[in-house]
């Protein structure tokens, strides 16, 4: 080891030029928090997003510490709001967030069947208030009545609250039972009401004339094959030798309810197709039904507002030949939503396929286009007494369809 | 010396020069330039618990969201954070996008590349022209108010948002843009250069019966010069009074009315300001403007917002004038617009403001002493009576 003096001092230097720099650099870096950030990346952010990602809490951060508010902020609630923003970026017309509280009902809603006490609540200028009640409903023998006022649910003054909040509020688990205080002809009443399993029914039926069953969908709901099922039945037992089967108004819901219909009207086939963002087609079968109905002559009302699962119904129908669509062109809403449940209990529902008829026809922004146009319902009528009247060689004085309650803006408790 | 221990001292200089450059790298990292990212690192983790849905909601839509085109992961941050701020429900804090902030902050600023037009939209979704700005390129071609902008630079704008049709109108200064445009019923292309265009933030008068008339149209980077210009213009006549119109002004910068209001008013109590930690702050006026005696009428409407409502609250509470006109809008909080890393920006309401006689503005604003109306039928009749009602209230009480 012997270097001459100057490559000494020049060796020497070099490494102290080093040792600052490194040292400097990785003081600087640790410091700025930027290799701990490297190493770990942003909480739960996928690695791709990371950096994308940091204006979002940057000003997340900017509020926390600058934001005026008399309350705490609340993180849940500003999370629920970046999943809804986030949703809404995606122009997806149909996507949506939901709570906890609100998905449960979402859920509720899709299933038919609930823990309640079976009364329509209606709500007005004055606040919420019974507008009818299920007949042998727990609400009915506990003695309340129409007209009653909602003051308080479980101690909980209701006031001018929204019907869905009140709604929770009724609702729970079964068996359980729920408090309320109503305002009846100037006097305060207090009920405990147990809790049952309500079911909203989803399909009403009667006979419309001597031979014609009359068949209405409401919406589709887990139920609806089922109800469905019992309708045909009745109607068969009534000895109906044609059908009517309404669909106005159906504004769809579960679509996986659709095949089930389906299956009680054809036999075998695909009920609908389904194609993903990939090009992915999947066909949905109609399922093997356990007993086959006798194959009536059938005529279906559809209008504007027949959509989505209602819609898959009547273009299966169509495409196989079934009977003819009678009205006007149906909403043409083509588009399958998923609804996710995340882990929290709250849900986003957003678009995840278009669905074609089985003969590979769209719908989307088209509808369907009936084999027989009718622009009111009187005229509907008796284009579906003709047909039907020839298809089953019968004599069909008139139809009368029962006058159906109307359920728009009420809600069952 | 043995070599040995030259070497160790050697080694023992290294070591402490390294020790001390890492603390002095450490330090600057730490305290003069942190990254926003490892701020944002610090989200405490119980938020971050809280924040896991978000991805879940993220992966299914990255997994199953049904789209023709690639998913876009800007807008959907984008989107997150504007609904992050929105589900504060202050109609005030808002997240901006990186266009959104620069076109934010060219209109408090009070230039940028433009063509000199005031535009609405029109039913058909389209805008249209409402004013032509003195001096600007728009005044120099055909262009006339009514006419309807259809398509930027071959872009239809039908069905566009106002602000989005702006970003396309405006740019760097100098450069062309190509309008087509519905002129007295004919389809014509007019190409403009964009120039910086100097809105018109005040405006000056002498009105009969020697009385002053002084507009503010926003308290923007320029007001408080364009204020002090003014206003020794038109001392220099020596007015028997002063109308000061904020009507339709819609605030901007604090610290530039804190300059105007100082030309009005003299030593006290301009604005209380609190924060959410019920930190309490004043801010004053001193004794030295130019019109601090003079009789003053200053003229609010629905549209006196923000910076203008704590002029025309100063001027009511302290008793330096009275308020002729309409209800005013009743915006009484303060936002700061922060800058993000990437050029977003969010703005936040960080305080609310109280008159001096501690009176909230927030979403009731200033009723005026004298309340006069002005309608759609005096706005077809040209008819001004609010003005007309400061004018014969200084004709009442003051001396020529």
């Amino acid at each position: 080891m012997r270097l001459s003096s100057l490559h000494q001092w020049l060796l020497f230097g070099l490494v102290l030029a080093t040792v600052t720099a490194v040292a400097g650099l990785a003081g600087f870096l640790i410091g700025r928090g930027q290799l701990s950030l490297m190493a770990r990346g942003l909480p739960g952010t996928p690695p791709a997003q990371a950096q994308r990602f940091l204006p979002f809490w940057e000003a997340w951060l900017k509020i926390e510490r600058l934001f005026y508010s008399q309350q705490p902020l609340d993180p849940t609630a500003m999370t629920y709001g970046a999943i809804s923003g986030m949703l809404d970026s995606l122009h997806d017309p149909y996507a949506g967030f939901s709570t906890p509280p609100e998905h449960q009902m979402e859920n509720e809603g899709f299933a038919g069947e609930f823990g309640g006490i079976g009364a329509w609540l209606a709500r007005d200028e004055r606040g919420t208030y019974v507008a009818s009640l299920q007949p042998g409903s727990s609400a009915e023998s506990a003695g309340l009545e129409t007209g009653d006022r909602v003051l308080t649910v479980a101690d909980k003054e209701i006031g001018m609250a929204d019907l869905p909040s009140t709604t929770l509020l009724i609702r729970g688990p079964v068996p359980s039972t729920v408090h309320l205080v109503v305002e009846r002809g100037g006097a305060e009443l207090s009920f405990d009401i147990p809790r049952l399993v309500v079911e909203r029914a989803s399909v009403q039926w009667s006979m419309a004339s001597a031979a014609v069953g009359y068949v209405r969908i409401l919406d589709f709901t887990g139920r609806t094959a089922h109800e469905f099922a019992t309708a045909l039945a009745e109607l068969a037992a009534a000895d109906a030798r044609a059908m009517l089967l309404d669909l106005r108004g159906n504004g769809g819901g579960l679509a996986s309810a659709a095949p089930g219909v389906l299956a009680q009207l054809v036999t075998g086939g695909i009920a609908y197709r389904e194609v993903r963002s990939s090009g992915e087609e999947t066909r949905v079968a109609i399922p093997f039904a356990a007993t086959q109905p006798a194959p009536l002559p059938l005529a279906v009302l559809v209008d504007a507002g027949t959509a989505s699962a209602a819609e898959i119904v009547a273009a299966a129908i169509q495409d196989y030949e079934r009977g003819p669509l009678i009205g006007t062109r149906t909403h043409g809403k083509g588009l399958v939503q998923g609804l996710f449940t995340l882990k929290d209990g709250s849900s986003i529902r957003i678009t995840t396929a278009r669905w074609l008829t089985p003969h590979g026809h769209p719908i989307e922004g088209v509808g369907l286009q009936p084999e027989l146009i009718a622009q009111n319902d009187q005229e509907a009528l008796s284009l579906a007494k003709e047909y039907l009247a020839n298809q089953a060689g019968i004599v069909v004085e008139s139809l009368r369809l029962p006058l159906l309650g109307d359920s728009d803006g009420k809600v069952l408790v | 010396m043995s070599s040995c221990r030259r070497y160790a001292l050697i080694a023992l200089l290294l070591c402490l020069v390294g020790t001390a450059v890492f603390v002095a790298g450490f330090g600057l990292g730490r305290y003069v330039f942190p990254s926003s990212d490892s701020r944002a690192w610090q989200v405490a983790s119980e938020q971050r618990q809280q924040f896991s849905p978000f991805w879940e909601a993220w992966r299914i839509i990255e997994d199953e969201y049904y789209t023709e085109q690639p998913l876009d992961y800007q807008a959907m941050t984008y989107g997150a954070a504007r609904g992050m701020v929105a589900s504060l429900g202050d109609p005030h804090t808002a997240f901006l996008t990186p266009e959104e902030a620069d076109m934010f902050s060219q209109d408090l600023s009070g230039t940028f590349g433009g063509i000199g037009v005031t535009i609405t939209p029109t039913d058909d979704g389209f805008v249209q022209v409402v004013k032509l700005i003195p001096g600007g390129p728009a005044e120099k071609t055909v262009l006339q108010p009514g006419d309807v902008v259809l398509a930027v630079d071959g872009t239809s704008i039908r069905g566009m948002s106002q602000n989005e049709a702006i970003a396309l109108i405006r740019g760097e200064v100098g450069t062309q843009v190509t309008l087509r445009v519905r002129h007295e019923g004919q389809e014509m292309d007019l190409t403009l250069t964009r120039a910086i265009i100097a809105i018109p933030v005040t405006e000056r008068k002498m009105l009969d019966n020697n009385i002053a008339y002084l507009y503010v149209g926003e308290f923007n980077a320029r007001a408080a010069d364009l204020v002090k210009t003014d206003l020794t213009d038109l001392l220099k006549h020596e007015p028997r009074g002063l109308i000061l119109d904020l009507r339709g002004d819609p605030g901007g910068y604090l610290h530039i009315v804190e300059q105007v209001a100082d030309e009005f008013l003299p030593e006290g109590v301009l604005v209380i300001e609190r924060s959410s930690t019920g930190a309490e702050s004043r801010r004053n006026t001193t004794a030295s403007g130019l019109a601090e005696s003079i009789p003053l009428v200053v003229l609010v409407d629905g549209g006196s917002a923000s910076a203008s409502e704590i002029l025309a609250g100063a001027v009511q509470d302290r008793g330096r004038g009275v308020l002729i006109g309409e209800q005013t809008y009743g915006k009484g909080s303060v936002q700061v617009t922060e800058r993000l890393s990437d050029r977003s920006a969010v703005a936040v309401t960080i305080r609310r403001w109280f008159t001096p006689a501690d009176r909230a503005i927030d979403g009731k604003g200033l009723t005026p002493d004298i309340v006069v109306e002005y309608t759609e039928e005096d706005a077809k009749a040209g008819r001004d009576p609010q003005l007309d009602r400061a004018i014969k209230y200084l004709m009442e009480n003051t001396a020529q």
